[in-house]
Order: structure tokens, then sequence, then C-alpha cells
């Protein structure tokens, strides 16, 4: 088991907020005008999904105004352990992993139908390039060394107006059980995973529902 | 008087063996509540010493800089400062950064996204106090604009040897040297390179991670970590400012805090292991009642007999506080294990503590003693003709 940093330690021991956006240049690189998104976040604790509200619009001078919004019914148990924030469930699986961090910062570097090295020995498996929701995204399998029984699933965009990526989505693998959900995205994924038997199920999910850009 | 005590604790002990279903039941409630209380002094012990271990390293003479809200070396949390303003700061020996971020890569036809660490000159000297293990293997730290360091798993995931070459967005850079593997997953995977460097490859200078700076010796570190912070308000990003000291002594309370607690959870538990004893020595006594009487008769004293109970008890909690000790040291390193995977294998300290350990058997004894007293009295002030016409 690999160690945290020193310095890490340090700051875990006093600090521990979750940062918007999926990467730290997300509000420097925003193109301007009016973005509207929703997302559905599904999680392991929630029986239902979190819908997640996205909005950016400019605002006076350079400033932006950020409107987000959570819509879940869960019990009241479930909504106690703030299971309810998308957002920082979001952020969870996506700034905590180096990984899927070094893709989404370089997405425009990627190219269909490649193996990439990614941080910690991951690779990413490209597959074909798809659109959702009218957004171009490059589809594709993440898979870590040290994650073993674990696999990523990814429609990644560079599209600067996107907060998160457009499909993400975290398998654990199972010992038993009837199958899969179906992928509602990014279908051509599945050339990549080929003929398997192995059983797994989804830890995690986050998919663009909606769309919406007006440019200034 | 040694060969009396000695003969007194002979007799105790056949004792004990006579009703051994009765022992181990009287014995198993003292070590529970032995366990709980070796168990929980154990973690916390194990995590202090952790804590302290990484806190010593950091040295208590740095100030550290963040990004504000950042929980980690994130590469989504990043700040940019002109550090020069820190030059001319009272008691501020050294300053240096580092920024940890994600870059195109390429090696012989692979291609991937690899982070790479931007050292400042004053960061690569200091920078076994920031990552845990770092020390070269061979060659150089990266002294040019075309150099670089491997990290182990970068070198062995690259497959990559000094003097080869490696793309860093469209740029060749000569790996100059490989490190040690390391045990910091911050480290590890990363390709080395001057923060200059890094700069002038982004196009993104003054960005980063982390910045620091050391206090001059002697000087109070709180109090140069406050003009650091007024250094650099007003630069345009949000920072948090941190010293060691400051960390060390939130953890201290908190951790303080917690082990009186559970301490306390514990500490009810082995009184309920106590109360158990006292109830066994007091049916010992009333079930030998004639048999104490014998003892007076053929001229025991009522200190001898006192003192045989509380030997009894004695050794019933010293069983007792040796087999806690065993199953609370099980405990406490499991815990210090599954805290420290969970933690993201943060560092832990050992939960072995020769201290507690003698401190948990003697307790043991002392509580042995303490709940065998008042039944130990109880016989010794028996008249020896009743007690001989006990039925």
């Amino acid at each position: 088991m690999r160690r945290r940093s020193l310095a890490m330690a340090l700051l875990m021991a006093v600090v521990g907020l979750a940062a918007f956006a999926q990467t730290g240049d997300y509000f420097q690189d925003y193109p301007g005008g009016r973005t509207e998104i929703t997302y559905e976040v599904e999680t392991a604790e929630l029986d239902g999904p979190i819908e997640l509200g996205w909005r950016v619009e400019p605002a006076s001078g350079d400033q932006l105004t950020v409107v987000t919004t959570n819509r879940v019914t869960a019990s009241r148990e479930a909504l106690n352990t703030g299971v309810a924030s998308g957002v920082a469930q979001v952020s969870t699986v996506v700034q905590d992993n180096d990984a899927v961090q070094a893709l989404l910062e370089n997405s425009g570097n990627l190219a269909p139908n490649q193996t990439f090295i990614l941080p910690g020995g991951a690779r990413f498996r490209a597959a074909s390039r798809e659109t959702i929701q009218g957004v171009s995204v490059i589809c594709g399998l993440l898979t870590e060394p040290d994650q073993e029984g674990e696999r990523i699933m990814v429609g990644v965009s560079d599209d600067p107006t996107l907060p998160f990526p457009p499909f993400i989505r975290q398998e654990q693998q199972e010992e038993s059980g009837i199958g899969i959900d179906p992928l509602p995205v990014c279908e051509s994924i599945k050339g990549v995973l080929g003929i398997s038997f192995e059983r797994y199920s989804v830890a995690f999910q986050l998919r663009m529902m909606a769309y919406e850009r007006e440019a200034q | 008087m040694v060969r009396q005590v000695w003969e007194l604790a002979r007799l105790a002990w056949l004792n004990v063996r006579r009703r051994p279903g009765r022992a181990l039941l009287t014995v198993m409630g003292v070590a529970v509540g032995m366990t709980a209380v070796v168990g929980m002094l154990g973690l916390s012990h194990a995590v202090g010493q952790g804590i302290a271990a990484q806190l010593s390293r950091l040295g208590h003479d740095l100030v550290v800089v963040l990004p504000g809200g950042a929980s980690d070396l994130s590469t989504a949390s990043t700040m940019e400062l002109d550090l020069v303003s820190l030059q001319d700061v009272d008691g501020v020996a050294q300053f240096g950064a580092l920024w940890r971020r994600s870059l195109p890569i390429s090696v012989d036809g692979q291609r991937g996204f690899l982070m790479i660490l931007g050292l400042s000159p004053a960061t690569f000297a200091q920078a076994d106090r920031f990552f845990e293990g770092f020390a070269l293997a061979e060659g150089r730290l990266p002294q040019g604009s075309s150099e670089t360091a491997l990290s182990s798993g970068a070198a062995q995931d690259l497959g990559l040897a000094l003097g080869e070459t490696v793309t860093i967005r469209d740029r060749d850079f000569t790996v100059s040297g490989v490190l040690e593997p390391s045990e910091s997953d911050q480290l590890d995977g990363a390709l080395l390179v001057p923060l200059a460097t890094l700069w002038t490859l982004t196009d993104a200078s003054p960005t980063m991670s982390l910045a620091w700076a050391r206090a001059e010796s002697g000087t109070d570190v709180q109090a140069v970590a406050e003009r650091v912070q007024g250094a650099l308000q007003g630069q345009g990003s949000s920072v948090q400012v941190q010293t060691a000291a400051r960390v060390s002594r939130v953890v201290t309370t908190v951790l303080r805090a917690l082990t009186t607690t559970l301490t306390a959870i514990a500490g009810l538990a082995l009184l309920v292991g106590g109360l158990g004893l006292a109830n066994t020595m007091s049916t010992a006594v009333v079930e030998r009642t004639r048999e104490i009487g014998v003892f007076m008769s053929v001229g025991a004293r009522r200190r001898q007999i006192a003192l045989l109970y509380v030997l009894e008890a004695g050794m019933l909690g010293l069983f007792g506080g040796l087999i806690g000790v065993v199953i609370g040291l099980g405990l406490a390193l499991s815990l210090t294990g599954v805290i420290g995977q969970v933690g993201g294998g943060l560092t832990m300290g050992s939960p072995v503590d020769l201290a507690l350990i003698a401190g948990a058997l003697a307790g043991s004894v002392v509580l042995g003693a303490l709940a065998g007293g008042w039944p130990a009295r109880r016989a010794a002030a028996l008249p020896p003709v009743e007690a001989l016409r006990h039925e």
C-alpha cells in the first residue's frame, strides 16, 4: 500500500473541501456565454438518481454566476449521511483519482482506438468518438493495476463548458449476479471489453442528460 | 516471610485450579475490560506516533502555503503566487514551490498522460521533507531545461533507463536520474523537472500546488507564518497557510480528547470485570468458610487468611490482564492496519507500547487485589469456632 505524502497527511488533518469542476482550470478556461447542463448521478448508496443541475451565466463585468442544484428523493437515513450532494459525489470519483484527473486534463490529446498510459500504471483504452447530448466525446475504458476488480468507463470531452465529463461509470466485479446494466451511452466501449463472463455492478455513474448553450 | 508468601501463593493457585470453569469466566471478564483498554490506548498511541513522525519529518520550522480549499496535492487545485515577495519577509531563511500536473508524454510509440512534478531548486534540496522516501537510486537530479528525473514507478511503467529520452508535451527530455521506490503516491509514477521548465512547457508561470518557507533558526514560526500570509495576500489566489506546530497542536488536542473518551468507555468495561472478580471471591469465601476455620484452628493468622484471598484475586486479575493485553494488542494492530489503509495508506506508528503493557499488567493485579480485598477481610474476620461449624 503506498502512502500519502507528508504534506498531504498534514493537509488532510486540517482541511477537506471539495472543489468545483473536473479540472482546476474550468472557470479560467470558460469561454463565456450561458451554459445549462443536467447530469444524473447514480451511486450504490442511493436507490434513485441525484439530478445535478449546473448553470453558468455571465454577470456584470468579467464575473460569472454559477447555479448548482441537487434533486434527490431518498430515505431520511440516506439523506442524513450526506449522499445528496451530486457535486461532492462526482468530486470524489473525478478529483480523488490521479488517472481520471490526468485523462480529463488532457482530453484534447486523446485519439480513438489507442491505448494511453496514465498515472499509477493505469491504462486508458480509447474506443470510438461518439456524441452525448450533441457533445462530441471519446469513449473508453480505464483500468488501474492497484484497483483489481474495478473498471471505469468514460466518455471524455474537451469542451471547456462542461464541468464534468459527459459520462463516467465505475463498476466493481461481483462473484455472482445476473449481469450488469447495459451501457446507456458510449456503446463502442463494448468493443474494448470483448467477450467476458465476469459480473460487474455499477458503483457510480454520472451521465449528462441535457445540454444547452448560448454563446456570447 | 518470602517463603510464607510463596506457600500462600501456591495454595491460592491450587484454589484457582479447584474451580477451573468459574476461574475462566472470571478471568475472561477482566480480559474483556483489559482488551478494550489496551486496544484503545494502543490505537491512540499508534495514531499519535504516526502523526508525530510525519510532522517531525516535515519539520517544525516549515510554513506551508496551499491553495484555498485544497485537500491534497490534487492537480485540480492550484494557485498563482509571486514568491519573490517572500525574500523580504522577516524570519524567512529559504522558500520554494512545487507544482504537480499531468501532461502528455510519449516514449517509443507509447503515449499517455503522466504526472509531472515541477520543483524549484530549493524544493529539490528539501524534497525528502515533502515526499516520503525521496532518494536518488542512480544518476542525478535534473539540472537543465531538457533533463528529467524519473520516479521508480515512471521508469518501470515507461521502460526507461538513465540517458534515454522521453517526450513531454512535444519536447525531448533526457533521463538524468532515477529515484528509489517511494511510498508516496504523490511522487511515485511522476516525472520530475525544474519548476521553471514546467512553467515554460505549459506557459503557466507562476502556477503552483504548494509553496513553502523555512523559518530562520530561533524565530517564532507562527509569527513567520502570519508574515508570509500577509506578503502573499492580495496576489489574487486564495491561499491557506499552515505550520507543522499548529497542525500538531490541533491533532494533539483532538487525540487527547479521543483517548480520554475511549479510555473512560474501556474503563467501564474493566470495572464490570472487576465487579465480577469481587463476586467470585465473595462466593469463594462463603463456600470455603469451614476451610478457613480449619486453617485458623491449626494456627493460621488472620493476616495470612486475608493474604491468601488477595493473592488468589490478584492471580485471576493477572491472568485476565495477560489475555487482555494479548488480544488488545492484536485488536490495536488490526485497527491500525485498517485505518492506515482506509486513510489512503497514512503512516501509523506501532501500537506496542511497553509502558502501556507494563501498566496494564500491574493494573490487572491491583484490580484483582482490590476486588479481592473486601472478601479477604471478611474471611479473615470470621470467628474460628463459627467457621468450623459452618455447613
